[in-house]
Parts: structure tokens; C-alpha cells; sequence
């Protein structure tokens, strides 16, 4: 199967402020003046690239580069502190709300980030609040939120998300968003055992308040899936994130925990791409046998189709139906892994039967049929032209 | 005002970040952002690892001889103003007396700047975080405006 991937390199601009954010001395120096020669400061930062600017006054500023740009870059580093610094506080509110009614807490993502990771709160700028709670509290959670003031940005469709989603973000009077999360990705719905990614939770504290935070090994997970999510324009933080991860003296990857992840959630593309990236141009410390066994990582026909079609957007029924029967088939793929060409296929109408009960079966084939078809087309029309 | 000799940063209501020689301070209850730059972030360091700020207008005072009632009376304010923005709050432990050399020598070196000891406060957050830190703001960057007359200006105390 021919999946056209997402790239996760980001542009050469991109990729040299990266570089100034994240590397030291000459090579920093090198990286940054190429970058301020490529990019018009005035015109050019958009919204990827001015997430990264705190990281990279915090750079620049360890290591004592004086540049004109330095006094704006300051400016933008104290307005993501003071920032982030408001969302801790609105999240120790949250989390001390869901603990005093017996729902766990572990934040992922920003806060985490931040505190464990990044060690410095200004550094990577929060759009919104996101936090993790079991998957059987999830509908207790939402439920206390919304007495609290927290709104569904889609209330029309709560319920489906509750039932069939990873999360549901809501806001409150100030528009400050809070990603209520169940799932940590969705890749993970549906396959994930109750203790998966709790049983390693570490403790961490959000503003006085204490609670837990994804094990190394998972946040990077996390961080990576998230960062190669298929996107029109990658959000290239995943690369920071990754990186700082990686290069954090103090924490200590489980890579046969990364591994085995990788592999039940079958976000194994994910990872080969991502961390190959990583290696070959930041030169990530990844220990020499685990880089091996990942490149040696064959990827099986269920982890292309849920790198394709594992995170679907929006309401199931609004998609046109070969999106509808991709998905339906990829879920069907987590559930039935199986090498057999016939037990696909026979399964997965099985499968359907099951899934659209008391529906016409013409109609799972015209699914199918369309289905097939659009899987195919490149493949007909690529044969057509070379004849 | 009466000061308590002993002060402690008013936690965890407010949050702060020494950057660069300048003290950024977040009072997370009213949303009013502070910035205390040169001496002012000494002297808000100092008070925040030892706990007296009588001490610290002592060194002033050794370092600015025949100067020391305008050391008094600038620090003094200087100290009460950030009691009164409730930045500061009083220390009752007996912990933290013992001064680094470090920043004792380090408040010394800066301290003939007392006259420029000041407060910049900055009340509308809601207004600042919409502030576009790279096209809105002056040479100084944020929270500073570009056009003074658009935003609020920062109250000079």
C-alpha cells in the first residue's frame, strides 16, 4: 500500500531556527545568522515559527549572544511566561476540583513539558490547558467541568465525543481552552487497558497543587505521534520537545516501554520517521541498539492504515463514506490484527454487519466498492499513463 | 506603613523570574504584571533568598556614605510599595538571615543607583496578552507599546 506521508521536516527556515533554539556555541551562532538572513523578522514569523522564539531568546541568552533582536525576543519570552504562569494557576484550579471528586489527574503536553522537561515556564508558549483522566471517569469529569463553568466548544456533540473520541475541548468565561483528554492520542482508542500510561505516571506539581505527569517514555510517545499527526503545515514543536526530552540528563526513557507502545497503539510509522528525523539532523541521543531496532521496524498494513486514518477529525457521519469505510476499517484492523489476505476481507464485512446492524448490506458494499476504488485509483491511473 | 523587618515573597499568589538583571513578577490573583529592572531586581532578589530588607538597605547605605537618608527614605518606599501591591508579605521563620557574600557584593556594586530604584506596573493583563510582541511593541518589547496612547500605560510608582 502506497500511503503518501506527511513529511515531518519542517522548512530550511524552519529548520535553522530550530537549530538556534536547540544547539550551543558556533552552531548556534551559524544556524541563527543563516535564519536571520533567510527570514524578514517583520514579515516573516508565523504562527509555528513565533512559538519557538522564547526557546530561543532562552538560547541565545544562555549562550551570551547580543544581537538587536534580543530586547523583542526578551518581550516575547515575559508574555509567554506570564502567560503559561495564568494557565497553571487556572489548572491547579482544575485538577484540585476533579482530585477533591476522586478523579485522577495527569497533565500532558505544555504543563508537563514545561515543568519536567523544559524546567523553565516561559519557554514553550500554551495555547490551552490539557489534561488526562481515566477513561472511566471521563463523563464524571466533563460533567464537573460544565458545573464549574467549563463549556463544550461543541455541545451538539458531546456525547458522541464522550462515547467515540480521545477528548472534548471546552472553555470558560475567558475563553481559556482545556483539552479534556481520555485518550492521550487517539491511536490508543479503544486498545488502551486501563493502567497503560498511568501505571508509570510520575508525580509533579502544577502551582502547589500535586498531581502526575506521563513517564518520559510516554510523553515522548506522546510528543512525536502528536508532532507526525498527518497536517497541512507539521506543528513543528514535536522536533524541541522531542529533542529536550531526548537530552534531559535527569530522565530516563524506558525505550522497551516506548517500543511496545509503539507497536499495540501501531504508531510505528510515527516513530521510525520521527526519530530518524531527529537523529539525522539534531543528532538525537538515541542509545545506538534501540536506533537500530527502530529503523529495522517493518510497518504492518494495520499501522499505515492508522497513520492514515487513525485520528479522524470531526463527527464520524460528516465524512464523505470511503473516509467513513477507512475508518471503519482501520478500527476493524486494530481489533482483528491478522496477516491473512481472505480473513481480511471476509472479516472486516463481518465486521460490518455487526457495525451498521439492520442496514442493507448493498450498502456496505457500495462502502466497500468506493472504498476500493479510491484506494486504488493511483495505482490504475499511474499504470494508464505509462502505457 | 509599618514594615516588618522580615519579608517573603507573597507565594504561591504571586509567581516571579529573575531574566537578563530584570525581575518579572505575576500576581496571579489581580493579573497585574511588575517588572523591577537593575537594582530593583537585586534588591527583590536579595529579600527573596534572605528574607531582610533591612539588611540590604544597610549595604546601600555602606555604599553610598554621606547619602544614606535618601537610601533610607528610596528604599524604604521602594519596599513598602511592594508590600502594599501585596508582592511581599511578612516572614515569621528566622530561617533565612545568613547573607551570601554573593549578593551582598552584588547589591553593593549596584547600589549607588538607588535613585532609579522603581516599581513599573502593568494592571491590564487582559489587554497585554493581546499585545502582538513583535509588531505592537516599542525597542524594549514587551509588555511596552509601541503607541503609548493605544494601550494603558505603565504606572511609574
Amino acid at each position: 500500500m502506497n500511503l503518501p506521508l506527511v513529511s515531518p521536516i519542517p522548512p530550511p527556515d524552519q529548520e535553522l531556527l530550530l537549530k538556534s533554539c536547540l544547539f550551543n556555541d558556533d552552531l548556534l551562532k551559524k544556524a541563527f545568522y543563516a535564519w536571520k538572513n533567510l527570514v524578514n523578522f517583520e514579515t516573516d514569523i508565523y504562527h509555528h515559527s513565533f512559538r519557538q522564539l522564547p526557546l530561543l531568546y532562552f538560547n541565545l541568552s544562555k549562550n551570551g549572544i547580543d544581537d538587536p533582536l534580543m530586547l523583542r525576543l526578551k518581550g516575547i519570552y515575559r508574555k509567554s511566561w506570564s502567560k503559561n504562569q495564568l494557565l497553571f494557576h487556572k489548572a491547579a484550579k482544575i485538577i484540585k476540583l476533579l482530585q477533591d471528586n476522586e478523579i485522577p489527574v495527569i497533565v500532558i503536553k505544555g504543563i508537563a513539558l514545561s515543568i519536567l522537561v523544559y524546567k523553565n515556564v516561559a519557554v514553550r508558549p500554551m495555547a490551552d490547558i490539557d489534561i488526562l483522566v481515566p477513561v472511566s471517569k471521563a463523563e464524571a469529569a466533563f460533567g464537573l467541568l460544565n458545573q464549574s463553568h467549563w463549556i463544550s466548544i461543541d455541545p451538539a456533540n458531546d456525547d458522541y465525543y464522550l462515547k467515540n473520541g480521545k477528548s472534548l475541548t471546552m472553555t470558560d468565561e475567558d475563553d481559556t481552552e482545556l483539552d479534556l483528554h481520555w485518550y492521550p492520542f487517539f491511536e490508543c482508542f479503544d486498545l488502551m487497558n486501563e493502567n497503560d500510561f498511568w501505571d508509570q505516571a510520575v508525580p509533579v506539581v502544577i502551582s502547589g497543587v500535586k498531581t502526575l505527569a506521563l513517564c518520559p517514555a510516554d510523553e515522548l510517545l506522546l510528543t512525536v505521534v502528536h508532532g507526525l499527526m498527518p497536517n497541512v503545515e507539521p506543528p513543528i514543536r514535536w522536533i524541541p520537545d522531542s529533542m529536550v526530552i531526548l537530552t534531559s540528563t535527569d530522565l530516563t526513557i524506558d525505550w522497551t516501554r516506548f517500543l511496545d507502545y509503539a507497536k499495540k497503539f501501531h504508531v510505528v510509522i510515527q516513530i521510525i520517521e520521527g526519530l530518524k528525523y531527529l537523529k539525522e539532523t539534531f543528532n538525537a541521543p538515541i542509545p545506538t541498539h534501540i536506533y537500530s531496532e527502530i529503523l529495522q521496524l517493518k510497518p504492518s498494513l494495520t499501522d499505515k492504515m492508522v497513520y492514515k486514518y487513525g485520528k479522524r477529525q470531526g463527527v464520524f457521519v460528516y465524512h464523505p463514506s470511503h473516509e467513513k469505510l477507512a475508518f471503519l476499517y482501520t478500527d476493524f484492523l486494530k481489533h482483528h490484527p491478522t496477516k491473512n489476505i481472505f480473513h481480511r476481507y471476509v472479516g472486516f464485512l463481518k465486521y460490518m454487519r455487526n457495525r451498521i446492524k439492520g442496514k442493507p448490506v448493498f450498502r456496505i458494499m457500495i462502502y466497500y466498492l468506493s472504498f476500493f476504488i479510491k484506494q486504488n485509483s493511483r495505482k490504475w491511473s499511474g499504470k494508464l499513463i505509462a502505457k | 506603613m509599618e514594615l516588618s523587618e522580615k519579608l517573603k515573597v507573597n507565594t504561591p499568589n504571586v509567581v516571579h523570574e529573575t531574566i537578563d538583571g530584570e525581575a518579572i513578577l505575576l500576581d496571579l490573583n489581580t493579573g497585574n504584571y511588575f517588572s523591577l529592572d537593575g537594582l530593583g531586581a537585586v534588591v527583590w532578589e536579595f529579600i527573596d533568598k534572605h528574607g531582610n530588607w533591612v539588611k540590604a538597605l544597610e549595604i546601600m547605605k555602606s555604599a553610598n556614605v554621606g547619602q544614606e537618608k535618601s537610601v533610607t527614605e528610596v528604599v524604604t518606599n521602594f519596599v513598602e510599595q511592594l508590600c502594599a501591591e501585596k508582592l511581599l508579605v511578612p516572614l515569621n521563620d528566622e530561617s533565612r538571615d545568613d547573607i551570601s557574600q554573593e549578593i551582598a557584593s552584588q547589591l553593593a556594586a549596584v547600589a549607588h543607583s538607588f535613585a532609579s530604584l522603581r516599581i513599573n506596573k502593568y494592571s491590564d493583563m487582559q489587554d497585554l496578552l493581546l499585545l502582538d510582541p513583535i509588531h505592537e511593541v516599542d525597542e524594549k518589547g514587551w509588555p511596552e507599546s509601541r503607541d503609548i496612547t493605544e494601550t494603558e500605560s505603565p504606572e511609574k510608582e
